[in-house]
């Protein structure tokens, strides 16, 4: 072939790459593809234990929002109540939602799958044309991160919201656009962000801010300029603002319920290649997770011998060394944990998912580059042709993966509708997308981060309203809701009316004053008759939605095209931006709530001193804490045995400590465990008073086996969401030490 | 105009894709489910799964010796396993047995060797490791 023609060729290539329609018709193909396995299936549900319960968070939206016309903040159906739009992991805070109330939610998952893999290869094309790539490149290359593994692997444990990852390349495209000055770019990086956070996820929005970071440091090394410092502000205050309705809730939950993630996960350096270029033989048996295919590999290598590429491979470098986690020392996933939102990350392999985009950038420069060359020298165009034909067949083994992963599923018949009146019922977590469709809430509850649940909520009441004395007279419920509950109440003398859900500061009542009873919904009532209402209208729900309107018009008054008309200055476009952010506070200070307390606990939880029957130790960890005292009471009937350590802070506190406890069958047989991070699962040592005594109070149950054993407990403290290490025992004060850690009791049998 | 139709073309041929999805999601079967419970064997059911409540709690707490929510949540692992074991036994629905469960808890349906099931959970504490 001649040059000329071969330059000619790729001419009409790239022309028809860069036409909407055709790229329109390739990704719906390479979508539907890559789909099918899952829209093939779409009427069943999943009976993985994660897919129960975030099926059970969309069938609930949908529930309340079509069978009740309401908003669905509140979700009852699962551990005895919840914030719904405060959870992190549901994703009906999403355009996708209108998808679950038309096709329902199991068939509406696929064709939210198909729709996000279709959004994600659009998005990737354009980002990747912004990197530089041409048309073709861009073609070929974008479904390596559009189609890589975790889109593939996600739905067969039902995580579909790590499909928000889809539009990570939209949100870099908005940064690098607003960076550049293009005011629109906010617009598009808000956007990307606000749908990434109510599609919900604790990764995809963290990760992304990360690769925004390093985008804006990229840009700055180029152009050390106060414009890009102004313009990056600007998008983060814009994106703030636009994902309020969601971002906020969400931190008001995780602020007064903190995940909690100790370990060291890692993933050694041999995995990787399994993990990014699939298993040998394929597939067999574990599908590949972070798949991006080995087909990438020769237009990756081109596109990286560039000098222009050397920001993408720190980026891939990073990206790697942050996978391997723990494993490697140092390690930058650790140095990455100590900012306050990434310590809520446990599995830095998460970041072989951005990987995925930066290799994808790679492969498309790389042919980029190759045909740049192709028109002088010969060698060229075979190598392009080669490159080409190996990445179009790299989409066989992604598609491959697709299959593969979808049949490792378990799919069930769906639950069964049973229309009734509302109960909490014990429930099952492990089953929990069947309560909601048979009118109960399931009060098992499983979650990454510790519900505020009541214990006193139960599963067999006969009316879900009651009164504190019953002797008082009557609560007959009228209607029930989701979000609104109808009471009539007779009254002979004051009391209060039980809720069999959660407390939660944003119900409100018509009468009386609505409290926290031990965890549990209450209305504090007068005597007399009462048509009480409680309605849930949280502030975070509110203030964040109306922060959200205000961003979206900022949004639009950016991305509006100024023709003719002087482009906004820096100082305006920042106040746009940031001025939805006052409109939030503003709503939020006309809407007070009372304040979060947390329930109250059996024993004081700080004292003056330890209780005078318990055992002074008085031995001093590193770290600037003591452990003071510690008693153990048995309780034969029950089988528990209650541990009371009682703790000291002198003075400033290593973060991130934790307690291990070490239960020591006397006659030899395996340890057993009972570590905790918090003082009486309810306060963190570095947030605890100084020079007080603080009272941990640990039940332990007694197994059959051991019942006839003795044991020894011994307690020490350890850097629990930190690296792992022991707190050295600098004194021990009247205590026994051994492995740092101190004696603190012994249950004896004769 | 042969740009434009091909533009027409390819536009239309995406949306016929995307149609064909909606399609095939819309006309997925639903897997076959087993018969409805019949009224008389919702107590047998209530009773196969939560007369072993006792001792899948004692082994929960083997596993999790001083965490009560990891205790629980093993025992729900063990009540869904043996509620799904008598669907599958008895070729009912799923759905049904778990509403069995909740309905003898509900009413007090009578146990043998005095197993009184609990009503309660321990609050949501998910392991920090």
């Amino acid at each position: 072939m001649t040059a000329a023609r071969w330059a000619q060729g790729l001419r009409v290539a790239r022309r028809w790459a860069l036409l909407p329609s055709v790229r329109f018709a390739w990704f719906a193909g390479l979508a539907l593809c890559a789909a099918w396995p899952l829209l093939s299936t779409a009427a069943a549900l999943n009976d993985f234990r994660d897919s129960q319960v975030l099926f059970q968070y969309e069938e609930s939206a949908r529930k309340t929002v079509a069978e009740f016309g309401q908003i669905p903040w509140w979700n009852p159906y699962y551990c005895g109540g919840l914030y719904g739009l405060g959870t992190p992991q549901s994703r009906f805070a999403s355009p996708t939602l209108l998808l679950t109330l038309v096709f329902g939610t199991a068939r509406a998952e696929a064709l939210t799958a198909l729709a996000f893999l279709l959004i994600g290869l659009e998005g990737t094309f354009r980002y990747l044309r912004s990197r530089g790539a041409r048309g073709l490149g861009a073609l070929l290359a974008a479904p390596a991160f559009a189609l890589s593994g975790v889109f593939a692997c996600a739905p067969f444990l039902g995580w579909t919201n790590f499909y928000g990852f889809e539009l990570l390349p939209w949100a870099l495209l908005g940064v690098r656009r607003a960076l550049r000055g293009r005011t629109a770019g906010l617009a598009l990086a808000a956007a990307a962000v606000a749908w990434m956070v109510g599609f919900g996820g604790t990764y995809a929005v963290p990760l992304t801010a990360v690769l925004c970071a390093a985008e804006v440091v990229e840009r700055l090394v180029h152009r050390p300029r106060w414009q890009v410092v102004t313009a990056a502000a600007a998008t983060a205050f814009l994106c703030a603002g636009m994902a309020a309705y969601r971002l906020w809730p969400v931190w008001e939950t995780l602020s007064r319920a903190p995940r909690v993630l100790g370990g060291m996960s890692g993933n050694e350096w041999r995995s990787l290649p399994g993990l990014l270029l699939g298993y040998w033989p394929w597939f067999h048996p574990p599908v590949a997770w972070y798949l991006v295919g080995a087909g990438v590999i020769p237009a990756g290598l081109a596109g990286a011998a560039r000098r222009r590429s050397i920001p993408l491979l720190l980026g891939v470098f990073a990206c790697l060394w942050l996978a391997l986690g723990y494993q490697v020392v140092p390690s930058l996933f650790a140095l990455l944990r100590r900012i306050p939102p990434y310590e809520m990350l446990r599995y830095p392999e998460r970041f072989l998912i951005p990987l995925a985009l930066l290799v994808a950038v790679l492969a498309a420069k790389g042919l980029s580059v190759l045909a740049a060359r192709a028109r002088r020298r010969r060698w060229a165009r075979p190598a392009w042709a080669a490159c080409a034909a190996v990445l179009a067949a790299n989409l066989s083994i992604l598609m491959f993966n697709f299959r593969a992963a979808a049949a490792e599923r378990t799919m069930v018949s769906p639950p069964v509708e049973v229309d009734r009146p509302f109960h909490q019922a014990r429930g099952n977590r492990w089953a929990a997308a069947y309560y909601g469709p048979m009118s109960r809430g399931s009060l098992s509850c499983w979650e990454a981060y510790p519900v505020p649940q009541a214990p006193a909520l139960r599963g067999d009441l006969a009316s879900e309203e009651y009164l504190k004395d019953a002797a008082a007279g009557t609560a007959v419920e009228r209607r029930w809701s989701p979000n609104r509950l109808d009471l009539s109440v007779h009254l002979t003398q004051p009391t209060r009316l039980l809720v069999n859900q959660n407390h939660h500061t944003g119900w409100k009542a018509n009468v009386g004053a609505v409290v926290n009873d031990s965890g549990l919904l209450a209305v504090d009532l007068p005597a007399g008759d009462h048509e009480v209402t409680l309605k849930f209208l949280p502030r975070s729900g509110v203030a964040g939605g109306l922060t959200t309107l205000a961003a979206i018009i900022a949004g639009v008054a950016l991305a509006w095209p100024r023709k003719g008309r002087a482009a906004l200055g820096p100082a305006a476009v920042l106040a746009l931006a940031a001025g939805p952010l006052g409109v939030g506070a503003f709503a939020a200070a006309l809407m007070p709530e009372p304040a979060f307390v947390r329930s109250a606990l059996d024993v004081p939880l700080v004292a003056d001193s330890p209780p005078a029957e318990a055992r002074r130790l008085d031995a001093t960890f590193e770290g600037g804490v003591v452990l003071e005292a510690s008693s153990v009471s048995e309780n034969v009937d029950e089988h528990t045995v209650r541990l009371e350590l009682d703790w000291k802070v002198a003075g400033p506190v290593a973060p991130h400590l934790g307690f291990f406890l070490h239960v020591e069958p006397a006659d030899g047989s395996k340890r057993l465990t009972a570590d905790h991070p918090m003082v009486s699962d309810a306060l963190f040592l570095e947030e605890a008073p100084k020079g007080k005594t603080l009272r941990d109070v640990v039940v332990l149950s007694v197994p059959p086996e051991h019942r006839k054993l003795s044991w020894n407990l011994w307690a020490g403290l350890w850097a629990v969401r930190g690296d792992g290490a022991r707190m050295k025992v600098l004194s021990p004060g009247k205590g026994r030490v051994s492995e740092d850690r101190i004696h603190v009791g012994a249950v004896e049998r004769k | 105009m042969k740009t434009k139709l091909i533009d027409l073309g390819c536009w239309a041929t995406g949306l016929a894709l995307v149609g064909v999805a909606v399609g095939r999601a819309l006309t997925a079967p639903v897997p076959p489910d087993a018969a409805p419970m019949p009224a008389g064997v919702a107590d047998e059911a209530y009773r196969f799964v939560a007369s072993e409540e006792t001792v899948m709690r004692e082994k929960a707490m083997a596993n999790f010796l001083a965490d009560p929510w990891s205790q629980d949540d093993d025992f729900h692992a063990s009540e869904r396993g043996r509620a799904f074991d008598f669907a599958a036994s008895h070729k009912v629905r799923r759905s049904d047995v778990l509403r069995a469960i909740d309905d003898g808890l509900r009413s007090g349906w009578p146990l043998p060797n005095g197993v009184r099931p609990r009503a309660t959970v321990p609050p949501c504490r998910p392991r920090p490791l």
